[in-house]
């Protein structure tokens, strides 16, 4: 049991940064990470050795994240975007930070099955078989929402900012 | 792999991006991009878009992990429930109550001078396994045996001399075929049972005593799901309990007797009631 406290809570880093990542608010993401430990805790009878105990965490978190926002349909799925800090690690003068905003603004704009791919491919660097498991969809299924994703954000943002104004920002809503 | 290099689908230009391709298709895409212009600037923007995601969010990977996310925390707040896999981790099971004992102990040195003879009785529910739906049931056992087991004058409702009659009954109520086993040759009678009320349904307990006057309850209800388990075990306080799911029903036989006592009693219950 300490054993198996132990090591859920070695995945939490990364657990962390993709609830982050998927809901866009700090507050949401550590409250979405603790219903997924708690779930995790009192089913770990349901949890097989055959995967890693990571990937399991990662469908608990995405399941109970579906049902969320199953269940409050009525609001807005960007209403996220008012809780967004555009707070990368980089001084705020400097393009790249606009670039990155932009990006972090475009992918709140996902619909929700592009986003869990994109992030768990991109930002936890899953292999494609292992996040195929982890979200219980075929790889080809997967294949095409990552395309459609990474469509959908080089749509959204210029990749070559020619004099990057700032109404390029606007253009995501 | 890759079988046609002048043909790379755009799958595979997301796997190379993604580093994962095998070596040699590796090779096929960038030989393929030195040639296709547009699929290279494709590429190009698919690595600065991975680039900036993983920038963005890595950032939150030092971030300190407030104390309500720790697993520890989160397990010892689960309730009065502590969960061990016991029948593989007896060792543990075991450490877990020295350490309660020395911590009540050392509360109890601390605060309490009075009389303390009934704090040292206690011990929260310590269970293997127990899912959300086996947690109430077997709650629910624990409750009905600590009231009724010690009732002297109406242990229970219908006298076990009427066992035709108290099966009938209980089967009918709760929907499902119900057997008092016998446990006779484990010296134990059948005193009769009872109707309990609970959560969405009901239950029915039946309740068996040795010569010695020592008691042990079976608690039953019906099981929506079907399904069947292992033996499991729990305890709390003085009482000791297994259960599990058989088909239509779930059992749980608790009794203020040891684990080593029980248990034998559980698994010959078990084997009249699959029979």
């Amino acid at each position: 049991m300490t054993q198996f406290l132990d090591e859920i809570e070695a995945c939490i880093p990364a657990l962390r940064r993709y609830a982050r990542a998927l809901t866009g608010s700090a507050d949401q993401a550590d409250d979405l990470v603790q219903d997924c430990l708690e779930r995790a805790i009192r089913k770990r009878h349901l949890w097989s050795p055959t995967g890693t105990l990571q990937n399991w965490l990662f469908t608990i978190l995405i399941n109970i994240y579906r049902n969320q926002l199953r269940s409050i349909k009525s609001r807005p799925s960007l209403s996220s975007l008012d809780d967004m800090t555009i707070e990368p690690a980089v001084a705020a003068s400097q393009p790249s930070s606009v670039a990155l905003a932009e990006t972090q603004r475009a992918l709140a704009t996902l619909p929700l099955d592009q986003r869990e791919v994109l992030l768990l491919v991109t930002v936890e660097g899953m292999a494609y078989k292992e996040a195929a498991q982890v979200l219980g969809i075929p790889i080809g299924t997967l294949m095409s929402r990552l395309g459609r994703g990474r469509e959908r954000l080089r749509k959204l943002i210029d990749y070559e900012p020619k004099n990057s104004e700032p109404t390029s920002l606007r253009r995501v809503k | 792999m890759i079988k046609d290099k002048n043909n790379i689908h755009h799958d595979d230009l997301h796997a190379y991006v993604d580093g994962q391709l095998s070596q040699g298709d590796t090779e096929l895409v960038e030989s393929y991009l030195a040639l296709h212009p547009v699929d290279a600037k494709f590429v190009a923007e698919l690595q600065e878009q991975r680039a900036q995601l993983k920038t963005l969010f890595d950032t939150h990977l030092q971030e300190p992990i407030p104390e309500r996310l720790s697993p520890h925390k989160i397990a010892e707040a689960m309730g009065d429930i502590t969960v061990a896999p016991v029948l593989k981790e007896e060792a543990f099971l075991t450490k877990l109550n020295d350490f309660r004992w020395q911590s009540i102990a050392a509360v109890l040195s601390i605060f309490i001078f009075g009389n303390i003879s009934g704090w040292l009785g206690y011990q929260t529910l310590v269970a293997s396994h127990m899912s959300s739906q086996e947690r109430p049931m077997v709650r629910q056992a624990l409750d009905a045996h600590t009231t009724y087991a010690v009732e002297v004058l109406h242990p229970v409702e219908v006298s076990g001399k009427d066992e035709g009659h108290l099966v009938t009954w209980l089967s009918k109520r709760l929907q499902i075929p119900i057997k008092a086993p016998k446990l006779k040759q484990s010296g134990f009678h059948l005193i009769g049972g009872r109707l309990l009320p609970r959560n969405n349904g009901m239950a029915a307990q039946l309740m068996y005593e040795d010569q010695t006057g020592k008691r042990i309850t079976l608690y039953l209800i019906r099981n929506q799901k079907t399904e069947t388990s292992a033996f499991r075990f729990a305890s709390e306080k003085n009482m000791n309990a297994f259960y599990w799911l058989d088909h239509d029903v779930s059992y749980v036989l608790v009794g203020n007797i040891t684990k080593e006592a029980l248990s034998p009693l559980a698994k010959n219950i078990y084997s009249q009631m699959a029979s």
